[in-house]
């Protein structure tokens, strides 16, 4: 008798899943905003808003995303573990992503110090091409030169400090410089 | 613990008894609310792997845009943006008729599970279709990753060079062999023809696909069991159409620009970039770096469409299961793991557009 109840039951449960159905019109809307904030994004890349830019295209890309995750991918009416799991990959994607940001400007001094050495061709190239005359080419090209010798002397001196704040003041140095070379040729 | 240990015993064993055990129901599972469940955790641990997968993508992205923002302005110009956002609203509609398509399967709807799943395959390749387009033209105009890059005014740049000649000989060299490579084929024209020439062998594939799936059809009258073989083929044939109506709607709409506007900012190469050069002229190093953007874009775009053309495999799958009848109210797990990956191809395509295409 309690046999027959249990079987009924475990017959009912093994052939149903219950989960949550989206209604048609929730998908569509969905699908209507999404195309709307495409539009919006494009047209807003249009308008130039310097380094806002970025920041907004994000913006409408995330909460297009959200939009996608929360009711295409039903994460809204998930299971607790399947957000939590979803969340921390993009906790941890967006760590990593800070994590690379922090520290790919932190040679940037030396990367700096390396080009003002020995400017590498493609810099040499531009200048060249768009100069017609050889000879101030030749002039900029051995003031870095002296520029450099200056620099690594100055380098030993301020290592503790973040050479940020030298940098500039050899850019400065050089203009002026070069300005004054041409001008007297 | 223990007498849950038991009693599943007991289950399985009465289902053994009843000679009726469910085919759809694999045995280490209790009911198909804890096969839906598990396969769901599982999926979403999948997805997250691909999260992190393209987050390394991302940050490649993040770093060089963060270091050489002036390359990403001067490359970037060369996508075209209208091809872009059209693909993106076929992806978000591809979109739709997964999640449409998973919601016919929870209410047992095959038919309309059967529609949904086909268009989500056109769409799909519909996308490959114009990205194709995009790549074939990037290919004639020599944007290419790596060495295959060619600056697209070298040939400008060149002729500079012989005037002024001051630079080193190898650079020289280089440029004037890039310019006489350049030179023969250089009109947006004639590229553009190259372009529809290369494509126009997609069209030669689609009628093999066209003729083999005849033929495969011609076996199901034969022989109502060739039910799969026949199918596989009409999913081949989904995508093959679909990729051809996409490159050549990209065809058309690159055709009308001509038509409508000779000096299309984003298309004609040959109009606008010595001006846009000259502007930039002072404060980029493109020719050297502008190679990077490109391999930037062809890397992420390229596994992007890996991943559009694994999920085509699975929604064919899904289609010969479904024209089976596998799917019904309590089993339509499978239906929805391939549109939750689905919708994670098409959440990263949300955040490629802007980053690639979308640059000002």
């Amino acid at each position: 008798m309690s046999d027959h109840v249990e079987s009924d039951a475990h017959a009912e449960n093994t052939q149903s899943c219950h989960v949550h159905i989206v209604p048609v019109k929730v998908l569509v809307g969905v699908f209507l905003a999404l195309v709307v904030l495409t539009v919006i994004t494009v047209e807003a890349a249009k308008y130039d808003t310097g380094a806002l830019d970025v920041i907004v295209s994000m913006a409408i890309a995330t909460v297009k995303a959200s939009l996608v995750v929360f009711i295409f991918m039903h994460l809204w009416y998930d299971k607790p573990l399947n957000k939590l799991a979803f969340f921390f990959s993009i906790v941890f994607a967006a760590f990593f992503l800070c994590m690379i940001l922090l520290d790919s400007h932190a040679y940037d001094n030396y990367v700096k110090g390396f080009t003002e050495d020995k400017t590498p061709e493609f810099l040499v190239k531009e200048p060249e091409a768009a100069a017609p005359a050889a000879a101030p080419a030749a002039a900029t090209d051995a003031k870095p030169a002296a520029d450099t010798k200056a620099a690594p002397a100055e380098k030993p001196a301020d290592e503790k400090k973040p050479a940020a704040s030298e940098k500039p003041e050899t850019d400065k140095k050089t203009t002026p410089e070069t300005i004054d070379k041409t001008d007297s040729k | 613990m223990n007498t849950a240990a038991t009693t599943t015993t007991d289950e399985h064993a009465d289902s053994h008894d009843h000679e009726h055990h469910d085919p759809r129901l694999a045995h280490h599972f209790d009911s198909h609310q804890q096969q839906f469940d598990t396969g769901k955790l599982g999926i979403w641990i999948f997805l997250v792997t691909e999260v992190l997968f393209f987050s390394g993508l991302f940050g490649f992205y993040a770093v060089y845009r963060s270091l050489h923002p002036e390359v990403f302005l001067y490359a970037s110009q060369f996508l075209d943006t209208t091809l872009g956002a059209a693909n993106t609203v076929v992806l978000l509609f591809s979109s739709l008729t997964m999640a449409w398509g998973v919601r016919c399967a929870q209410l047992g709807q095959s038919r309309g599970l059967l529609v949904c799943l086909v268009t989500t395959l056109a769409c799909a390749a519909i996308f490959l279709g114009v990205k194709s387009f995009e790549y074939t033209e990037k290919a004639h105009h020599h944007l290419l990753p790596g060495r295959a890059y060619q600056s697209p005014e070298h040939h400008d740049a060149a002729a500079h060079a012989t005037a002024a000649d001051g630079e080193t000989a190898a650079a020289a060299k280089e440029a004037e062999a890039a310019e006489a490579s350049v030179h023969g084929d250089h009109g947006d024209e004639s590229l553009f023809e190259k372009t529809k020439h290369t494509l126009s062998y997609m069209t030669t594939v689609l009628w093999g696909v066209i003729v083999l799936s005849g033929i495969a059809f011609g076996l199901l009258f034969k022989n109502p069991n060739k039910k799969t073989l026949a199918t596989i083929a009409g999913c081949v044939l989904v995508s093959a159409i679909g990729m051809q109506l996409g490159a050549f709607s990209s065809i058309g709409y690159h055709q009308l620009g001509h038509a409508e506007k000779p000096t299309d900012e984003e298309i004609e190469l040959a109009e606008t970039v010595p001006a846009e050069y000259a502007k930039q002229k002072e404060k980029i190093p493109e020719p050297m770096l502008a190679r990077t953007f490109f391999s930037v874009y062809f890397c992420m775009t390229g596994v992007h469409a890996i991943h559009i053309i694994g999920g085509m495999i699975a929604i064919s799958w899904l289609i010969v299961r479904t024209v089976h009848g596998a799917f019904t109210t309590y089993y339509f797990g499978a239906v929805d793991f391939v549109g939750l990956y689905w919708h994670l191809v098409d959440l990263i395509w949300i955040y490629l557009f802007p980053l690639l295409y979308l640059i000002n």
